[in-house]
């Protein structure tokens, strides 16, 4: 974060407080109003509630009365006797003096004036004069008659009414001035908190006002500078990102540059070691074609890393397979590697998954299984390795979970976490140990998270790692049509083949492995030569090189194809030393029926072609299995039959023979080696004599006797051992010999 | 000509149905009403007893004043009634009470409300000392928003005449 940034946010942060802290107050200041709007709204009712008669004006009508009375009175002493109108006349004035008392009575008045002693003893002493006035009034309204010492009284009486009638008007007016003085003061007050009290709302608000303006400056600001980030961002994370691309460019070029002498070296190589060689150049060899082998897997993952690094992978496909044969022939890829380190290989598959198909992307998935499964037999040694395969049901879908466990040198606790990350090897002693670009398990977290699943490991230090990962799948019921592999082994078909090479070393190995398949082969050196050769000719296969000269081999493919009829049809499969999906998405739009890696074996070539054969021609195979069939070796307990004849299918009787002979040639030798180290007490030579002896004859099916040499290496430096082998080959030459 | 014509027949509409004779007390005048009115029945104007008035479309209302204890029943005739009878025709009544108090009421307080000239309080006829024989009331139970010290005012009691002014 740049420096403005950092102060512009903190400064958005300081406003949004200053902010709150306004709103509070308004809120509060708000709550205040409201309180005292709600006082004097009560005020307001208490004020509605107490509607009263003026006491003032009563009472000034009850003094006037009194006295206009008195007057009358006054008046009808000094003009006795009384008429009639003058005695009505002067009835009426009681009466209405009278009716001013019960007035004051009942009338409801201010509280605080009604209740005053004052008030109570004026009114009672009015009272009081007035009914004592009543009884000779009353008999003025009776009879019309009124006697002159009633009258005096009466003259009297109101005399002394009317002081204390002045007397309660003063009070009265006093109490009321003052009950108005008090509620003016109040009504001011009230007037005058509430102005305050708004005048600071208004304040508060005109500072929040102020401050959100302020705020919103900032913020605009704020985003400008955001903006700016982000935009430096961007263009910092595109140069990197052009310069990261240009490196996966180069790498991917680099590869290719790399694998095609790679697959030279390791073709010869090949052939190399199915030369009749003395021991010490057979002993190169292998190991030019071990160290070329690992080379190639360790460039293969850098590529691929870099390929997904790139983000140019293809998407997940959807494609139905079989979860039971995805696991065999995964398992079949690192079977020869787990024979070399002595570790047993165990599978334990679901009945549930040979059910169903599952559609899925079975080329990543066994990506996957075959890296983890090469990851725990490298790091096995006479161990097991055990591959489980179940189908999972999560709420939402279906997965498949693949566990591959090992008994190795497992994984301490601190290193698991950075495991799938890329770059980082466990530890460096292990890369020495074991080589590796550490880039395995990274490649497999990114095919697996691609899929939508999940990836993880349990591991102990010492005791054996489990690594495992599940990916969604869709399960299908429709069951998978028997793999034909089955049936390709037992036989090699002769084919008309047309290779299309430029490469002159990798042209001779294939050319060597057909010629021992027996195949008749023509040879193209590039593209345009292909597509001549194909209008003219109607070939059963293509096996098509990608990079060549004048024409490469899609568009060699696209003008192929082009060509229509059956020599349009003609299956082509790519050999490439790209290996990539997006490679193969390419052939397989091109129109190329099938896609193999270089350098491609013998076995794979031969099993390919017997796919090929099978699906064009299988009354051909037919009758070249009956050939087949006619020319096998009788059956032979010592020998794994089935062994037999997958090397009787793929190299021919002459080829196995020729293999055989080799075979009781090395083994010569290897018995010697056994005497030698005997001789010189070398254990490693002896181990490793009779690990070779062991693998060579496992190779062709003689298991009993592998097994047998096995056994032996437990036994050391025991000169019966030698004996012991040498008898048994022996017996194995003459068995041979006796069945042909 | 024609316009004349109809001009004087319906002045002879409207005369024949707003006059109708008042009749002559026959007990003690209660209430005297002068001014501008049509109907007279005497030198002062129209004069009303305590029979003439009863016999007017009155009403009857239960109701608390400032004047009385709790909830007290007037009953009266309407002041519109009074004034339809004598045929009024100003804005203001001026009412004069037995003291000659008076006060100036507006005419519209006669046809907005119910205001009634009440003859008896709680069944029984008004007495002078009991603020009668005429007293004033407007309807505080149907009306409460008279009930103020600007009415109060206008409730003159013990009324004597009710003078009618343009």
């Amino acid at each position: 974060m740049t420096p403005a940034l950092r102060e512009s946010r903190q400064a958005v942060r300081r406003a949004g407080r200053a902010t709150t802290f306004l709103v509070v107050v308004s809120a509060v200041l708000m709550a205040l109003l409201i309180a005292m709007f709600a006082y004097l709204s009560e005020r307001q009712q208490t004020l509605q509630d107490s509607i009263r008669e003026d006491a003032l004006w009563a009472v000034y009508q009850l003094d006037r009365e009194a006295r206009t009375l008195a007057q009358g009175v006054d008046q009808a002493l000094a003009s006795w006797p009384l008429d009639a109108t003058e005695a009505g006349e002067l009835g009426l004035r009681y009466d209405i003096l009278y009716s001013r008392l019960t007035i004051l009575d009942n009338a409801k008045y201010e509280t605080s004036l009604a209740g005053s002693d004052g008030f109570l003893a004026g009114r009672s002493a009015i009272r009081d004069r007035i009914l004592s006035l009543e009884p000779a009034f009353n008999r003025l309204a009776a009879d019309g008659t009124l006697d002159w010492p009633s009258l005096a009284a009466a003259g009297v009486t109101l005399g002394s009414l009317v002081p204390v009638t002045e007397r309660m008007l003063t009070e009265t007016n006093t109490s009321v001035a003052a009950v108005r003085a008090d509620s003016r003061i109040e009504v001011m007050a009230i007037q005058r908190a509430t102005a305050v009290l708004v005048l600071v709302i208004g304040v508060a608000i005109t500072l929040l006002i102020l401050n959100l303006s302020r705020q919103l400056q900032l913020t605009r600001r704020t985003t400008d500078n955001l903006e700016s980030a982000a935009r430096d961002m961007s263009e910092a994370y595109r140069a990197a990102e052009a310069g990261n691309r240009a490196k996966s460019e180069f790498m991917a070029v680099m590869g290719h540059e790399i694998r095609t002498p790679l697959n030279a070296i390791l073709g010869m190589a090949e052939l190399l070691a199915e030369a009749n060689l003395p021991e010490e150049d057979r002993y190169g060899v292998t190991v030019i074609r071990n160290s070329g082998q690992s080379l190639l897997e360790t460039i293969n993952e850098i590529l691929d890393f870099a390929k997904l690094e790139h983000g140019d992978d293809l998407p997940a496909e959807a494609v139905a397979f079989s979860a039971g044969e995805l696991v065999r022939k995964a398992i079949g890829v690192v079977e020869g590697r787990a024979r070399e380190q002595d570790n047993d290989l165990q599978v334990q598959l679901a009945d549930a998954l040979d059910l169903h198909s599952y559609i899925g992307d079975p080329t990543r998935i066994s990506r996957v299984l075959i890296n983890l499964l090469s990851n725990a037999v490298k790091f096995t040694r006479g161990g097991t390795v055990t591959v489980t395969a179940s189908q999972v049901e999560t709420a939402s879908a279906q997965r498949l979970r693949f566990e591959v466990a090992d008994t190795g040198i497992g994984i301490a606790d601190e290193s698991l976490p950075r495991l799938f990350n890329a770059f980082s090897q466990v530890d460096s002693t292990i890369s020495r140990r074991f080589g590796g670009t550490g880039l395995g398990l990274a490649i497999c977290r990114r095919l697996v998270e691609a899929l939508g699943g999940e990836i993880g490991v349990q591991s102990r230090e010492g005791v054996g790692s489990t690594f495992w990962f599940e990916v969604p799948v869709t399960v299908s019921s429709a069951r998978l049509p028997q793999p034909e592999a089955d049936q390709q082994t037992s036989a090699v078909p002769r084919l008309k083949l047309l290779l299309v090479e430029d490469n002159l070393v990798n042209r001779q190995v294939v050319l060597r492995f057909l010629d021992r398949l027996g195949q008749s082969v023509d040879v193209a050196t590039d593209g345009a030569q292909a597509v001549r050769m194909a209008t003219g000719n109607q070939y059963d296969l293509i096996l098509m090189d990608m990079q060549m000269p004048v024409m490469d081999g899609i568009a060699a493919t696209r003008a192929i194809r082009a060509l229509g009829g059956d020599n349009g049809a003609v299956p082509i499969v790519a050999m490439t030393a790209n290996a990539s999906d997006g490679d193969r998405d390419l052939c397989h739009k091109a129109g190329m029926d099938g896609f193999e890696v270089k350098p491609i074996s013998s076995d794979r070539l031969a099993s390919m072609l017997a796919g090929f054969g099978l699906r064009r021609n299988r009354h051909d195979m037919a009758t070249s299995e009956a050939a087949d069939g006619s020319s096998a070796p009788t059956q032979d307990a010592t020998r794994d039959e089935q062994r037999v004849n997958e090397l009787l299918d793929a190299l021919g009787e002459d080829g196995f023979r020729d293999l055989l002979d080799i075979f009781f040639a090395d083994a010569a030798t290897l018995l010697s080696d056994l005497h030698r180290s005997l001789a010189s007490h070398d254990l490693e030579l002896f181990d490793r004599t009779l690990h070779s002896l062991k693998g060579a004859a496992s190779n062709l099916g003689y298991f009993g006797f592998a097994a047998m040499v096995e056994g032996l290496r437990a036994e050391r430096l025991d000169p019966s051992v030698a004996t012991r082998i040498g008898s048994e080959i022996a017996h194995l030459g003459i068995k041979l010999k006796t069945a042909a | 000509m024609r316009a004349t014509v109809l001009a004087i027949a319906a002045t002879a509409a409207l005369f024949s149905v707003s006059a109708h004779a008042l009749d002559v007390p026959k007990e003690r005048v209660v209430l005297t009403v002068s001014g501008a009115i049509d109907e007279t029945n005497s030198q002062a104007g129209a004069e009303f007893d305590l029979g003439m008035l009863k016999a007017l479309p009155g009403r009857s209302g239960q109701m608390e004043t400032p004047w009385t204890d709790g909830q007290t029943r007037f009953e009266g005739p309407l002041l519109r009634a009074l004034l339809d009878a004598v045929g009024a025709h100003g804005a203001t009544l001026r009412i004069t009470a037995l003291n000659d108090y008076s006060a100036e009421v507006p005419v519209t307080d006669a046809t907005d409300f119910d205001t009634m000239l009440a003859v008896s309080m709680n069944g029984e006829p008004m007495s002078v000392r009991d603020k009668g024989p005429i007293f004033m009331i407007y309807p505080f139970d149907t009306n409460p928003e008279l009930y103020n010290e600007k009415y109060f005012s206008r409730s003159v009691w013990q009324i004597k005449s009710i003078e009618v002014i343009r």
